[in-house]
């Protein structure tokens, strides 16, 4: 990375293989849960409404002339730090009529000169409201948005509940402003460029439009405590069921055995025939679908399947049977091997992709790290049974949650 | 082999057709590290009524589905862990209209093995009723975790509302009485008429050698006989030019109403080539009237006659045509009147035309940027009979007269009105 200013460092990948080019930035901030809501409105303006494009047919004009460029807006919940990522998403000028220097300037104009006004806040906060509502009426997605709010009820967890639609009452333009003010004047920065681009031009163009001193932002991961819990069952007016099963382990992203904890919750949910997939769904048909997740700051494991409620506890009992079989080493060896092959699989396809090739690059960055693609390969295919089963002896299973559907309608 | 090339695109193809009519379309992609391999049949969701050799059969609907889990299965263990312990990821996925298997790997270790495993595991269908009847509560929970979310259970409300018989009244995956009566006779029927190797399709995206990766398939194939065999053809029940149901109200556990606007077309037989036309006619004049290339799109915003949610769809193929248009927060009712009266009022400018067309280059492009989907939407198309590559530029040959006259002809008597509302 290249620091064109304090804390802002830029990072051009060359690589001619792709069709589009795409430039992110992204702004590292601390959090307040209080400017979730500003922060997705930035995302719905930056891009959209600039003051040379004021209206949705003159920004679709201008963009449908640089043939159809995208403008990409999400955010990262960090512990207590957010990434708000912006990217830029255009075809290669090599394959139509069109100049490099045209997008730098859009990149330029939008990023640099949005336009605010309070119709468009009117209107982004009308579909905000619809927006989440939709999102919560999707059961699994409820159930989820449930649990961040039970486990986080006491710590940054709860950063992530995405339904922040009792900001909406108090929202102003000028919060909005001074939230874009702040993303540009007090994150941290990183722009990542990727394609068939040229480093050097890019670094020229760009290195001026941040220009002071910004702060040295950077997360640092919390783990969570927990404490047992009575099981949770919650009803809702569905015909099938979600169970999720929180557990919490030593392990985070900044674990120096992080990699062990990959490849051990791979095992047992987080691939296609994993522990799980075979002991649940294949032998018992209890499910179509159940797979364990981590979140990786936090040092939590969460299995989540769609059930019938009434297998639940056959389903909790089978996970911490599983567990405890990659405890006892009691599973063919081949099968650690097999995961191991499905994770390198998927990391060397990472430079196939624009996208996760940023991802991968800024992940080092924001980790203070300097791992290369075949440095993780190698530390994934040295872990041993000895080291799966060490992890899996610090899962602590703290709670069950279930959303229950309807009795009637699954039978 | 074949090679041809799309120097616009800076992308080639090798194509050959195998002795059993296998065809096989190979993109060589020499500064990637992945290879994305797929195999698929036009054998989908739709296809439950056909004719084979002069008999006509009805089968459960949901069965090409069940197929598709059953033919994961093989003798000497479960075909998911043999890839796993090659490091490739398959899957696979029926649809209304093909079925197809297909994984992903990097790197040149395992792909002969790993193509070779796709070709054999698809090629053969190792089923017992034990099995069978074990994986039936899996596909009842699939099948319950779509309907209960509520875009599915619109649209396939939509679908019952619009036809009677034409069977996208049925969910892909069927329903819970039509899965539990699914027999291994009825599969292994199914599979024999719908999986001869002249009606499938090879199409593969790698780094590697296109002649290497074709000699693979090629002697592969060489060592199975395949019976030279008649195409099995639908053989639908007929269906009447009015709709099912002219409304349908039903009630889901959702925060606001959401509507659908179905029209049904009827266009008689299309061809192929009349039917993309029809297709990408209609498509352009709704994009260009429902959307910010429309002036009038900010204000159907501000008086919140559309929102975010918004959108419409287009089908047309030999069999059924219909357009859907899709809203929230408002009434069914509402919506046909707002439609109405923009298509009516609506016309198509030179101008805006030539701005679709780069919006239309820009995603057709975007395409190439994720390599799986990109090898997923070409054996759909070829699936389908449509090189994408001859669509993308009889798409830009589109003309604003051409739209027009087609929109114009269109008979807009029977509709359905659908509306989910909250329980």
């Amino acid at each position: 990375m290249i620091e064109i200013n304090p804390n802002v460092k830029v990072k051009v990948i060359k690589d001619s293989k792709f069709k589009h080019i795409d430039v992110s930035f992204k702004f590292i901030k601390n959090f307040k849960k209080d400017e979730m809501l500003t922060d997705y409105i930035l995302g719905e303006i930056l891009g959209e409404y600039s003051k040379a494009y004021q209206t949705k047919s003159k920004m679709a004009k201008r963009k449908d002339e640089l043939y159809g460029l995208n403008v990409y807006s999400y955010q990262d919940i960090l512990c207590d730090h957010k990434v708000f990522n912006l990217t830029y998403h255009f075809l290669n000028p090599f394959f139509v009529d069109t100049k490099i220097q045209e997008y730098f300037d859009f990149i330029k104009e939008t990023l640099t000169r949005p336009f605010f006004s309070s119709e468009i806040l009117d209107e982004i906060l009308y579909n905000y409201d619809l927006k989440i509502a939709r999102i919560l009426d999707k059961p699994q997605r409820y159930a989820t948005n449930q649990l961040v709010k039970i486990i986080g009820k006491d710590n940054h967890l709860s950063n992530k509940d995405l339904d922040n639609r009792y900001l909406i009452k108090d929202m102003t333009l000028d919060k909005v402003i001074s939230g874009y003010k702040e993303l540009m004047n007090n994150s941290s920065i990183y722009i990542y460029a990727i394609g068939d681009i040229n480093e050097d031009s890019f670094i020229e163009y760009f290195k001026d439009l941040f220009n002071g001193v910004r702060p040295y932002i950077n997360y640092q991961p919390k783990k969570i405590t927990l404490t047992n819990q009575e099981d949770i069952i919650e009803d809702k007016n569905i015909s099938q069921s979600y169970l999720k099963i929180v557990y919490e382990t030593d392990y985070s992203n900044m674990n120096e055995d992080y990699y062990k904890w990959l490849v051990a919750d791979a095992m047992l949910g987080a691939i296609p025939n994993s522990l799980l997939f075979r002991e649940v769904r294949e032998k018992r048909s209890l499910c179509y679908t159940i797979s364990s997740g981590i979140l990786k700051p936090e040092g939590l494991s969460i299995v989540s399947s769609a059930i019938s409620f009434s297998t639940y506890k056959e389903i909790v009992d089978l996970t911490d049977k599983c567990i405890q079989m990659l405890i006892e080493k009691n599973y063919d060896y081949q099968e650690l091997e097999t995961t191991k092959k499905i994770l390198i699989n998927s990391l060397n396809a990472n430079s196939d992709d624009a996208r996760s090739t940023i991802d991968f690059i800024h992940s080092n960055e924001i980790n203070n790290k300097n791992y290369s693609i075949k440095d993780i390969t190698g530390i994934i295919a040295r872990i041993n049974i000895d080291d799966v089963s060490e992890v899996m002896q610090t899962y602590k299973r703290r709670l069950v949650y279930v959303l229950r559907g309807n009795e009637n309608a699954e039978n | 082999m074949q090679r041809i090339d799309y120097p616009d695109f800076k992308e080639t193809c090798f194509y050959e057709e195998m002795e059993n009519g296998l065809k096989v379309y190979v993109f060589h992609k020499p500064d990637f590290k992945s290879s994305y391999a797929a195999f698929g049949t036009p054998y989908g969701a739709l296809d439950i009524h056909q004719k084979y050799h002069g008999k006509h059969y009805d089968f459960h609907p949901g069965i090409a589905h069940f197929l598709e889990h059953k033919v994961f299965e093989d003798e000497d263990g479960d075909v998911l862990s043999k890839f796993a312990e090659l490091g490739a990821s398959v899957n696979a996925f029926t649809s209304y209209t093909e079925t197809v298997y297909h994984f992903s790997l990097t790197g040149e270790e395992n792909f002969r093995e790993a193509l070779e495993m796709l070709l054999d595991f698809v090629q053969k269908l190792n089923i017992s009723h034990d099995s069978i009847e074990a994986e039936k509560p899996i596909i009842i929970q699939e099948v319950s975790m779509y309907e209960q979310q509520a875009n599915t259970r619109l649209l396939n409300e939509t679908y019952k509302s619009l036809f009677k018989n034409y069977p996208l009244i049925n969910d892909i995956g069927g329903d819970v009485k039509s899965v539990n009566e699914i027999s291994k006779d009825e599969l292994e029927t199914c599979y024999n008429i719908n999986y001869h190797p002249s009606n499938m399709i090879v199409s593969i995206v790698s780094f590697m050698d296109p002649e290497y990766i074709i000699s693979i398939i090629r002697d592969n194939q060489s060592k199975k006989k395949f019976l030279k065999d008649e195409t099995a053809t639908n053989d639908n029940h007929p269906e009447a030019e009015c709709v099912n149901r002219e409304y349908f109200e039903f009630n889901m556990d959702v925060s606001t109403t959401k509507n659908v606007y179905a029209i049904k077309l009827n266009l008689g037989k299309l061809t192929k080539d009349d039917s993309l036309l029809y297709e990408n006619a209609i498509r352009s004049y709704l994009q260009l009237c429902f959307s910010n290339l429309n002036p009038e799109y900010q204000k159907w915003i501000d008086q919140k006659l559309i929102t975010d949610y918004f959108s419409y769809e287009v089908e047309i193929n030999e069999d059924v045509a219909y357009i859907l248009f899709c809203s929230e927060d408002n009434t069914a009712e509402e919506l046909k009147t707002f439609i109405d009266r923009e298509m009516a009022r609506f016309e198509v400018k030179e101008d805006t035309l030539k701005q679709l067309k780069h919006r239309y280059i820009g995603n057709f492009f975007d395409e190439f940027s994720d390599l799986e989907s990109f090898n997923i939407t070409f054996i759909r198309d070829m699936l389908d009979e449509i090189n994408p590559f001859d669509a993308y530029c009889r798409y830009l040959e589109l003309d604003t007269k051409t739209i027009e006259n087609i929109v114009k002809s269109l008979d807009f008597s029977h509709f359905s009105l659908i509306s989910l509302k909250s329980a």
